[in-house]
C-alpha cells in the first residue's frame, strides 16, 4: 500500500494529495495543509495494524502524526467497557485529574507522515 | 430548419451544471476548503454541520423547482421562519411528532400564537416514498466519476468480500473489534447497528446511525458527498472512534422512515 493523504472530497470522490518527502518546500506544504486541515476540524484516520485511528495532532516541525498508543488504547477501551454504566473511571491521570479528562495525557505513538497512509474527512452532521 | 429534440438542450445544461460544479470545487480547493463545497439542489435545502463556513447562506439558499417558479405557486421551503425544536415518534399512535418555534412577532398576541406548532405527521409509507424520490433527485448534485472513485477507495479498505457484497448489494457487514456490535453499512441509508439477543438465537437493531460529512440534503437520504464518501466517513469513524461515531450520528429507530427500512 501507498503512503498519502487522500480527502474525502464533494466534487472528486476523494483526492489524493502526494509530495516529494526529500523536497523541504513541499514538506511544508503538506504540512501546513495539515494543520489547516486539523484547525478546520477534519478529521485524519491512520491505517495502523490493519484498523484505522484518529490523528490526535499534527507535529508540522516534526512532519509526524500523534495517535494514541494501541496497546494502551485497546486496555482503555476493555477498562471502559467493564466499568459499571455512569460511574466514573478509578484511577487518575498522573496529572490529579479523571482518567479520561479533556486533553488527557495519553501515551502516544508518532508516525511519520511520508511513510503513513492517511485518510481525511471532513466535520460531519448527523441526518 | 427543425428544433433540437428536447433531450440535447437538458444534456447541454446537464454539463454546464457539471462544469459549473467542477469549477466551483477548484476554486473552494485553491482558498483551502479541503472537502469542497455542497451543491444547492433544486427543490430541497442543505443541512451542513453548524460550524461549517457559510453555513447560514448555504442553509437559506432555496432553488425552487419548475414548477414553483411561477407567481404565486406553493413553495415547499417557504416558511423559513419556523424552526425545528424537536421531533419524536409516538409509537402507540403510528405518529411522528414535530415541535416548531417561530411566529409572528408583531401579532397582537405577542407571537405566542405561532410561537409553538406542533405538527402530527404520520410515519407512514408516504415520507419514505418522498424521502426515496428526494434522494432519486439528489443525484444531480453528484458526479459519476466520484462515486466510481469512491467506490474504489471503500473496496481498498474493506474485505474482498466486503467489497463485492458492496459493489452487488449496496451493502457491507462489519462487526466491531471492540463492543461486538456488527453493523450494516449501507449506500444511501443510514448504518444499522444490530447485536445478538441474550438467548444468541436472534438479533436485534439498535438503531440506525444517519451521519454526513459536510451535510445532507433536508428530506432525503443523501449527503453533500456521493453516497460511497459516505459509507468510507461511517467505516472510518466506527473502526477508530465507535463512541464518536454514535455520538455525532443520528440515531434513528429502525420503525422512523428515516431508518430507510
Amino acid at each position: 500500500m501507498k503512503a498519502g493523504l487522500e480527502i474525502l472530497n464533494v466534487g472528486a470522490g476523494h483526492r489524493t494529495v502526494e509530495f516529494d518527502p526529500e523536497n523541504e518546500a513541499e514538506r511544508e506544504r503538506i504540512g501546513a495543509m495539515i494543520t489547516d486541515m486539523i484547525k478546520r476540524g477534519v478529521s485524519i484516520f491512520v491505517e495502523v495494524g490493519g484498523s484505522h485511528v484518529r490523528v490526535r495532532r499534527f507535529l508540522s516541525q516534526f512532519h509526524v502524526y500523534v495517535i494514541d498508543e494501541p496497546e494502551e488504547r485497546a486496555a482503555r477501551e476493555a477498562a471502559d467497557e467493564a466499568r459499571p454504566r455512569g460511574t466514573q473511571a478509578a484511577a487518575l491521570c498522573h496529572c490529579g485529574r479523571p482518567k479520561r479528562h479533556r486533553g488527557a495525557h495519553f501515551k502516544a505513538k508518532v508516525l511519520a507522515v511520508q511513510r503513513t497512509r492517511a485518510v481525511a474527512v471532513a466535520r460531519t452532521a448527523g441526518g | 430548419m427543425s428544433a433540437k429534440p428536447e433531450c440535447h438542450d437538458d444534456e447541454r445544461a446537464r454539463q454546464t451544471w457539471a462544469q459549473f460544479s467542477s469549477a466551483l470545487q477548484e476554486m473552494a480547493w485553491a482558498r483551502g476548503d479541503w472537502a469542497g463545497v455542497p451543491m444547492p439542489m433544486e427543490g430541497t435545502r442543505l443541512r451542513l454541520e453548524p460550524r461549517w463556513p457559510n453555513r447560514e447562506r448555504l442553509e437559506a439558499l432555496y432553488l425552487p423547482m419548475p414548477h414553483e417558479r411561477k407567481e404565486g405557486a406553493p413553495r415547499r421551503a417557504d416558511r423559513t421562519d419556523l424552526r425545528l425544536r424537536n421531533r419524536w415518534r409516538a409509537q402507540r399512535l403510528g405518529l411522528s411528532v414535530s415541535l416548531y418555534q417561530g411566529g409572528d412577532p408583531e401579532c397582537p398576541c405577542g407571537g405566542l400564537c405561532a410561537a409553538v406548532l406542533l405538527y402530527l405527521g404520520s410515519a407512514s409509507s408516504g415520507l419514505r416514498a418522498r424521502m426515496l424520490l428526494d434522494t432519486i433527485g439528489a443525484a444531480r448534485a453528484w458526479d459519476l466519476k466520484a462515486e466510481i472513485a469512491a467506490m474504489g477507495k471503500l473496496s481498498a479498505l474493506v474485505s474482498d468480500w466486503a467489497g463485492r457484497c458492496y459493489w452487488l448489494t449496496g451493502s457491507f457487514l462489519e462487526t466491531s473489534r471492540r463492543s461486538g456490535v456488527t453493523y450494516i453499512f449501507r449506500r444511501l441509508r443510514p448504518t444499522l447497528a444490530i447485536q445478538a439477543t441474550a438467548d444468541g438465537e436472534n438479533t436485534k437493531i439498535l438503531a440506525a446511525l444517519c451521519l454526513h460529512p459536510i451535510g445532507y440534503y433536508d428530506g432525503s437520504w443523501a449527503g453533500a458527498m456521493v453516497p460511497t464518501d459516505d459509507v468510507i466517513a461511517h467505516l472510518l469513524l466506527m473502526r477508530a472512534d465507535e463512541h464518536r461515531f454514535w455520538r455525532q450520528a443520528n440515531q434513528h429507530t429502525p420503525a422512523a422512515a428515516e431508518a430507510g427500512l
